[in-house]
This record gives structure tokens, C-alpha cells and sequence, in this order.
């Protein structure tokens, strides 16, 4: 038996030895396709951080990230997820996996950022809530904050947030500080949205503390007296049968964003344009963030199985949208109000403005005002009906402003500058009940 | 660097074992290993290796002049090595008794902070300040280098005249970081002389398989769950802190059992023989049996070191409860630097002596409830055990006899995604593992009917190829899930 016995020890470290020889010598990928996120970067070797301990922490953990047949051992992970998240037991209408959303995950809104290099034409990948993870420290590596859960219900990726009333009355507070900043020439505009959970998740999941109206309702009743609340809410809530939330993505669709539009207009004393007025079209097969945000687990399938359509409406007014890196308006890069984005961009919700861009600038043949929008990426599909009634649409995004060396923006002297009449704030729950955006929100008037 | 991680599965530990068994002469075998071992220790925290050099010299030096007339000589190496101890792990937490105002994180890592600032300075490097003081296994190789002094001042042990012989009975990566304690004694002979068979280290490599996956496949996977529920709204409910509760009890026990088997296994894989750590704990009928189960390198530690030198029950009944107020403070503050470790060994002390009266007159009570009676204290005792911060602490306790509901959003769906973990950790308690790999050999008749019988046959043949398919499937699950996720950090890791 002894020679036996040696075979075999020689088997498995023979395994074990070739295994670590492939892995030292392929080549390794530098972006997972199904994660969405560049891998980690083989570490550079200097004296301070072998002596730190973090050279050996990092090749530990680039050693892992880049593992011979990486994305196969990762499907048979999820199939072993089929183990730890089981489910085959649980009732149709019953979320079959809880996953919890920090602040790290669904409400990031770090852009992947090909607009730090303007020349590229196309849409840049920043809608989606998986980030790419941050190599040097920055304010996302503050503790994980709870912000709710994401469901897997049936064909559907719900996310949840938990109220966090504190969070909530710094928001409102934020955007009151805005209205004053801007001066009582400005209009501001509230309007806080309420995204699927609130309409398609089970009940537990959308009453007491996780129910958004009462959100939106706190939120809006800790409103300065000069900023004009919008009720999105129930011009939203009575069309939960009709197409106005993606079910694989964490976005409303436009037709959503429509009826929170004819909310706005009736605050704002406009007259909305009739849904049939607009040209539409569509962009097919859309497998949206949520997907990829809970892509290891195996229920998440079906979610590419049935994926979304994306359903768009154009301005029936001229428009010509840039795009720009800072609030100095240099490099502007031409994008369409509706790009086209059937090919080789895989998350389709980029259509609406080209996704999250720190500044764009829509001019329209319109003879109206100027609105300035400030807004994460719900805002996105939301802009171009703005265009039916404002000269000037100016879509700003706070989460690119301000901090970790992006650029800086005072946004009372530019919406002068820009001749600014309306400004409409809109988010969804995640943001505004979360701190990460309103710090952004703050920062914005506080120079 | 941890067990498991790939890096060290795939990289570390097969290029060690080769270059290990490529060796010809026991000393060169001896070299390979104190060179892994200080490498595996310099990974964490190279900075720490002087410090673990210089204690482990300051040892030598010091038990070489230890003689059993001479007590001083003793005494001043433990004060040492509990010196350094203190002021590691317990420096914050005895300045916080006596009311002292210590900066964020401690006294010793702001010192850090501004040394590796200072240094930077000085040299223009780019160091980072450290995140943690404790050197990794600290607690394990203080208690292991007292057994090592005392021995040899009982005249139970020589003291080692080799340095490197030390050094490697010291700083041996397997069991570096978070035991089992091993005494001098036991592997005194094998710092020098190691017989080994092929068979011994294939059951050494097994071993280390069947440990890797009780950490990986249960512990971890257990510790995630646990973490979705304590930050989510499901987890305060009494059905959600019950379920966060079981599971951590499973973490615990199939983490640390876990990385002693896997110590157990590289121990045998390089000839040398650890003590068992865990009995299966989890199948005790009381409490006096749960710790002869549960990390038994560490409490029959405390008996031999701590209880019976203090006279034990020889001494009056007095003095014997005193001594074990001692023990069980000391095993509560060897856990961490914080109230409620200290809490739960004296809730164990309490249970104990409770036990000892009552203990006779339930003979004949069946097995089960006493089972479950004792897991039901066990399980409160972790409970304490998991909470550093005492308000958080009774909040836990309280939602787990109803203060937050007995249900709430989510809760039901992780219970049912958790069922089939549960079921195999209950079962993995158990005794049926070991019967299971009984029965099996059996079929096989894969032991040895009597001495020097080694002859192969098939049905032998047959047994030790299921043993390496066993461990093959278990290691490449392992990979998947360590592909699939970055492995939770052990919880044994500071201790």
C-alpha cells in the first residue's frame, strides 16, 4: 500500500502544483464581463508596500481575481448557489432571495467615466449601479451604509429602501439650501419619485418603514416654504398595470417617467404634451444592472430569460444635446437626446441622454425659459420632456462634482450665468435616502 | 495570509511541500519549513516577523537558564512574554478601567501611525499605517512559549539547545495562527526525528481538505448570512435573531474546528503530530462535557497551567471555586480585550458551578434534552460571545425573546435559502460523519487486521481512491466558492 499511498499524495500535489504553474504563467484578464468591473491589477512591488503588508494582501487578492478559468468557475458558483440560497420551496408571490444594498452598491452612481476622456462619441456605460471598485480610498469607502434590499420576486429585481428619516430631512434640507442659493428669481422644483418596490414588491416590503409614500410624504413636508413640492407620486401610482418600470433594471421606464413629467407640468403651470404626440421606438433585449448587481445568484436567470424593452419617446421640438466634463463648458462631445443604442451597448437605459454625464446641455428651438435639472440617473429619462417647453434644459449631475478630484462646480453663480428661471430636482429613493448623494447635493451651494 | 486563500492553496503550500519532501536531510527539511513559515508570516505582517524573532530568541536564551531551583529566571520570562501580550492586545482595555482617555483605535496604533509616518519621512517611503496591532496568533504563541518556560523549568522537557529547533516549534505555519495550542512536550522529539509513511500523509492531506471545506462550504457561508440578517430589517425579529444565533454557533464551531483539522492535516503532511482540538462539542449532555469538547488544546491548557498550580480541589471547596473563578476569567479575557468576553467565561463559570450540584441527580434524563438544554446555553454563551458592545448585546438578547416581533420582511426567505446549510451543519455536528467514514472504511476493510499487514489489495486500493476523490471534489468546491467570493476573514484571526 505504501507506494500507493505515494501515488496518490503525488496525484494531488501534482494537481495542485500544475494548477498554481498555469496560474503563475497564463494571461490574465483585466475586466469580468459578467461583473461588470474591471479585475485587480497585478500589484506593483516597492519596498513600502512589502514592508506594510499590502503588497502581499494585494497579490493574494489579484491572485484571486484573476484564477485560471475565472468566469467558468463562476457559473459553477452560481450553480452552487443553488445550495446556499435555496428556494425551490418557497410560494410564487414571496421574494426568493433578500440581498441587502449598502451604499457601496445601488446608490454609488460612480460613473465608469469615459467622459474624463471626452473623445469618445458614444454613450458612456454610467447608468448602472455596479462600480467599478475604487483602487485608492474615497468617500465610497465609508462604511457600508444599510440602505434596503434588493428582491428577487418572480420575473422581477426589486429594490427596497428602508426609510431613514434622518436621511430624508438632510435631503430636503440640501435641497432647500439650493432654492436659497439660487435666489427667489429661481423656481425650485421637488420631486422625490417612488421607484417599483413600491407598487410590485410583497406588502411587508412596502408598508411602515419601507413604505415610499410616507417617505416621500416626510420628505416633502420637511420642504422649505419656497421650494415647490411635485406629487409624481399619484399621477404614477394608478398606472402599476401599464409598462413604467423595468423589471431587470433599477430605472423607471420613460413612459414612467412620463407620468411624474405630467406631475411637474402641473406644478410648474405647463401644459403637458399628449403621450400620443411623441414619435416612439424601441430597444430590444435589455438585461439591466439589477441583473448584474445580483448575477451570482441562480435565480437571477430569469431575468436574462425575459429580458426588458426598452420603449423611448423623442421630442417633437429641435433639439441639440452636449455633454461636458466640467462647468467651464470646454470640450463639448455631441449626444442625441435619444441616442441610438441598439448595438454593442448592452444597458439600453444609456439612450436617454447618453446616461450620466456631469453637465448636458439641451437647446431647443423652443421659445421658453431655461430649466437646469439636477438628478441621478431616474433624471435621465425624465429630460427630454423638458424640451417641449424650455429653450435651455441643463442636466446636471452632483455625484460628478465636488470630490475625489472630480471637478468643482458653484452652482448658484452657473445657473446665473446660464440665465437658469426653473430648477427641478428630482431622485429616487435610494438618493434621497441615502447621505452619499445629499452630501454631493450640499456641496453644490456650499462654496 | 489564511488558509483560505487561493493564493496559498494553489501557490504557498504545494511549492512548500515539494521543496519540502525535495529535501534529503531532516535539517534541510527543518530550514524549508522555518523559511515557509516566516515567509507565510511575513505576508500578514512582515513588520511583526522582528518582533516574533526577537521574542522567540529572548525565549531561548532565557529557558536555557531556567533551572527547577531557580523560579526567578521563570518568572521573568513570563513576565515578559505577558508583558508583551498586554500591551498588544489588553493595553486599551485596562486604561479604559482606569478611566484613562485613550486616542481612536488605541494607544499602540496611533504609536504605529506616527512611526510609519515618521518613517515615511525620514526614508520617503509610502507606507501605510497599519489597521490592526495585534501580531497575528499572538495569543497562541504566548500560551504556547509559557508551556514551553514551564516544562522545562518542571524538568519535564529540556530546553532546546537549538535555536532553529525552537524557532520552528514556535513559528510553524500550520499552526501559527489560531492553534491548537501545542505543548513543548508533545513535539519535542519531532523537532528532530519525524517518522512518516506515505499513508500518514495522505491522510495528513485529507485532513487538511475535510478542514478547508467545514471553513469554507459551512463557516463562511454561515458568516455571510449572519451578515445579511444583522444589518437588514429581517434580522431583529425572534425567528431572525434565533436564525442569526444557530448559525453563528455553526460558524464558530466549523470555522475553528475547521482550521485545527487543517493544522492537524499539515502537521501530518510534515511528520509532526497535533494534538485534537474539537470533539464534536455539539453533542455534549452538559457543560462540564461541552469543554472537554470545545478547544481542548486551550482548556486543558488552563487546567495544567493555571487551575492545578493553584492548588485545583485539593485545597478546600473555597479555594477550588476560587480557582476556577480565575480559570474562567482568564479563559473569557484570553478570547479579547473586552467586557464581554470576560461576561461570558464567567457566565460559564456560573453554569459550571451550578452544574456540579445538579449534575448527579439528572443521570437518568434522556440524552436528547440534556443535549439540547446544554446546546440551549451554549448557544447564549456565544450569543455574548458575539457582542462586544454591551448595549448591542442585551438589544440581541431581548429581540430573541420578542421585543422586535416574532417575524418580519424577509425573514421567512432566508430561513428557507438557508434550510439545506442548516441541515448539513446540524447533521456535520453530529456524530454521523464519523460513522458514515466508519462504515465505509469497513466496507472496504481498509484497516489493518493486524500489525505490518500493509499488502495492497483491490478493495484497499478501491478505499484510498474514494478518500482522493473525496478530497478532490472538496477542494475544487472549495476553489469555486473562493472564486465566487473573497473569502470571509476568520474570526479566530485576532486571538
Amino acid at each position: 500500500m505504501k507506494r500507493f499511498y505515494s501515488l496518490l499524495c503525488g496525484i494531488l500535489l501534482a494537481a495542485m502544483l500544475g494548477v498554481g504553474l498555469v496560474s503563475m504563467f497564463d494571461s490574465d484578464a483585466t475586466f469580468s464581463a459578467t461583473e461588470k468591473r474591471a479585475l485587480k491589477a497585478k500589484p506593483k512591488l516597492s519596498l513600502s508596500a512589502l514592508l506594510d503588508g499590502s503588497y502581499s494582501g494585494n497579490l493574494s487578492e489579484y491572485y484571486a481575481d484573476t484564477f485560471p478559468m475565472r468566469e467558468t468557475l463562476m457559473k459553477t458558483n452560481r450553480s452552487l448557489n443553488n445550495f446556499y440560497y435555496f428556494s425551490a420551496l418557497s410560494g410564487k408571490d414571496a421574494p426568493q432571495v433578500v440581498i441587502n444594498a449598502n451604499n457601496n452598491t445601488a446608490a454609488g452612481g460612480e460613473a465608469l467615466s469615459d467622459h474624463q476622456k471626452p473623445s469618445t462619441e458614444k454613450p458612456n456605460e454610467s447608468g448602472s449601479s455596479q462600480q467599478e471598485e475604487p483602487t485608492e480610498p474615497t468617500e465610497n469607502d465609508a462604511p457600508a451604509e444599510q440602505l434596503g434590499a434588493v428582491l428577487l420576486v418572480g420575473n422581477r429585481a426589486l429594490e427596497v429602501p428602508y426609510a431613514n428619516h434622518d436621511n430624508i430631512e438632510r435631503y430636503a434640507k440640501a435641497v432647500d439650501a439650493i432654492d436659497k442659493a439660487l435666489g427667489s428669481s429661481v423656481r425650485t422644483f421637488n420631486i422625490a419619485v417612488p421607484n417599483a418596490a413600491e407598487f410590485y414588491a410583497p406588502s411587508a416590503y412596502r408598508t411602515s418603514s419601507t413604505s415610499q409614500k410616507d417617505m416621500i410624504d416626510f420628505c416633502y413636508s420637511k420642504a422649505g416654504k419656497n421650494v415647490i413640492t411635485v406629487d409624481a407620486y399619484s399621477k404614477i401610482a394608478p398606472h402599476t398595470d401599464e409598462y413604467i418600470y423595468f423589471r431587470t433594471d433599477h430605472h423607471w421606464t420613460q413612459l414612467g417617467a412620463y407620468y411624474a413629467y405630467t406631475a411637474f407640468c402641473e406644478s410648474a403651470g405647463l401644459k403637458a404634451v399628449n403621450l400620443r404626440e411623441f414619435e416612439t421606438g424601441t430597444y430590444e433585449n435589455f438585461v439591466g444592472a439589477m441583473y448584474t448587481f445580483a448575477s451570482e445568484y441562480p435565480q437571477s436567470q430569469i431575468l436574462v430569460d425575459e429580458p426588458d424593452t426598452v420603449y423611448f419617446y423623442r421630442p417633437t421640438v429641435e433639439t441639440h444635446a452636449k455633454y461636458y466634463s466640467d462647468a467651464t463648458l470646454s470640450d463639448p462631445i455631441t449626444i442625441g437626446v435619444i441616442s441610438n443604442v441598439s448595438e454593442g451597448i448592452s444597458n439600453k437605459y444609456l439612450c436617454f441622454i447618453g446616461g450620466d454625464t456631469p453637465i448636458c446641455i439641451i437647446e431647443t428651438d423652443v421659445d421658453g425659459p431655461v430649466c437646469m435639472l439636477i438628478k441621478e440617473s431616474y433624471g435621465n429619462a425624465f429630460a427630454p420632456f423638458l424640451t417641449q417647453h424650455y429653450s435651455k434644459v441643463i442636466v446636471v449631475d452632483p455625484r460628478e462634482f465636488n470630490r475625489d478630484g472630480k471637478p468643482s462646480l458653484d452652482l448658484a453663480a452657473f445657473a446665473k450665468e446660464q440665465g437658469v428661471n426653473d430648477c427641478i430636482i428630482l431622485n429616487y429613493p435610494m438618493v434621497y435616502n441615502a447621505t452619499g448623494y445629499t452630501k454631493w447635493l450640499e456641496r453644490l451651494v456650499e462654496q | 495570509m489564511e488558509f483560505s486563500k487561493l493564493f496559498f492553496l494553489y501557490i504557498f503550500l504545494p511549492l512548500t511541500i515539494a521543496i519540502y519532501f525535495l529535501m534529503p536531510k531532516m535539517q534541510w527539511k527543518n530550514r524549508v519549513l522555518i523559511a515557509a513559515s516566516l515567509l507565510f508570516y511575513a505576508m500578514g505582517q512582515p513588520l511583526f516577523l522582528l518582533l516574533l524573532l526577537g521574542s522567540a530568541y529572548l525565549n531561548f536564551y532565557l529557558a536555557q537558564r531556567i533551572s527547577p531551583k531557580d523560579k526567578g529566571t521563570l518568572v521573568f520570562a513570563l513576565v515578559c512574554n505577558l508583558f508583551a501580550l498586554g500591551i498588544f492586545k489588553y493595553l486599551d482595555f485596562f486604561l479604559g478601567i482606569f478611566g484613562v482617555a485613550t486616542p481612536d483605535g488605541g494607544v499602540i496604533l496611533s504609536i504605529m501611525a506616527s512611526l510609519t509616518k515618521g518613517v515615511n519621512a525620514l526614508f520617503g517611503t509610502t507606507m501605510r499605517a497599519p489597521t490592526s496591532v495585534i501580531p497575528i496568533g499572538i495569543s497562541f504563541y504566548t500560551f504556547q512559549v509559557i508551556s514551553y518556560l514551564v516544562d522545562v523549568y518542571r524538568g519535564k522537557s529540556c530546553a532546546q539547545t537549538s535555536f532553529s529547533k525552537l524557532l520552528l516549534y514556535l513559528c510553524m505555519f500550520p499552526k501559527m495562527m489560531q492553534g491548537p495550542i501545542v505543548r513543548y512536550e508533545q513535539v519535542e522529539k519531532q523537532l528532530s526525528v519525524r517518522k512518516t509513511n506515505p499513508k500518514a500523509i495522505f491522510e495528513g492531506a485529507v485532513r487538511f481538505t475535510v478542514g478547508l471545506a467545514k471553513k469554507v462550504l459551512l463557516a463562511d457561508y454561515a458568516g455571510k448570512v449572519i451578515a445579511g440578517l444583522s444589518s437588514d430589517i429581517s434580522g431583529a425579529s425572534v425567528v431572525g435573531a434565533w436564525l442569526g444565533a444557530i448559525l453563528f454557533m455553526f460558524q464558530l464551531y466549523f470555522d475553528f474546528s475547521g482550521y485545527s483539522d487543517m493544522a492537524i492535516g499539515l502537521g501530518r503532511i510534515f511528520g509532526f503530530r497535533y494534538p485534537e482540538n474539537f470533539n464534536l462539542p455539539y453533542v455534549s449532555g452538559s457543560i462540564t462535557e461541552f469543554w472537554r469538547r470545545w478547544h481542548m488544546s486551550l482548556s486543558s491548557f488552563f487546567r495544567d497551567y493555571v487551575y492545578i498550580p493553584l492548588g485545583g480541589n485539593r485545597k478546600g471547596k473555597g479555594r477550588q471555586v476560587f480557582n476556577m473563578l480565575v480559570v474562567w476569567s482568564l479563559t473569557g479575557l484570553w478570547h479579547g480585550a473586552n467586557w464581554n468576553y470576560i461576561i461570558w467565561g464567567l457566565y460559564f463559570f456560573a453554569l459550571l458551578s451550578i452544574e456540579k450540584q445538579i449534575l448527579p441527580r439528572l443521570k437518568n434524563r434522556s440524552g436528547i434534552v440534556k443535549n439540547l438544554v446544554t446546546m440551549f446555553f451554549v448557544l447564549i454563551g456565544w450569543v455574548i460571545f458575539s457582542h462586544e458592545n454591551l448595549g448591542e448585546l442585551g438589544s440581541a438578547l431581548a429581540n430573541m425573546f420578542g421585543a422586535s416581533g416574532f417575524v418580519s420582511a424577509g425573514v421567512g426567505t432566508r430561513l428557507m435559502n438557508t434550510l439545506p446549510l442548516l441541515l448539513v451543519c446540524l447533521v456535520g455536528s453530529t456524530m454521523i460523519p464519523r460513522w458514515i467514514s466508519f462504515v465505509w472504511g469497513g466496507i472496504f476493510s481498509a484497516r489493518k487486521k493486524r500489525r505490518g499487514d500493509d499488502r495492497f489489495t483491490l478493495m484497499r486500493g478501491i478505499y484510498a481512491l474514494s478518500l482522493l476523490a473525496f478530497a478532490g471534489v472538496l477542494l475544487y468546491l472549495c476553489t469555486v466558492s473562493l472564486v465566487g467570493s473573497t473569502s470571509a476573514p476568520s474570526i479566530y484571526a485576532n486571538f
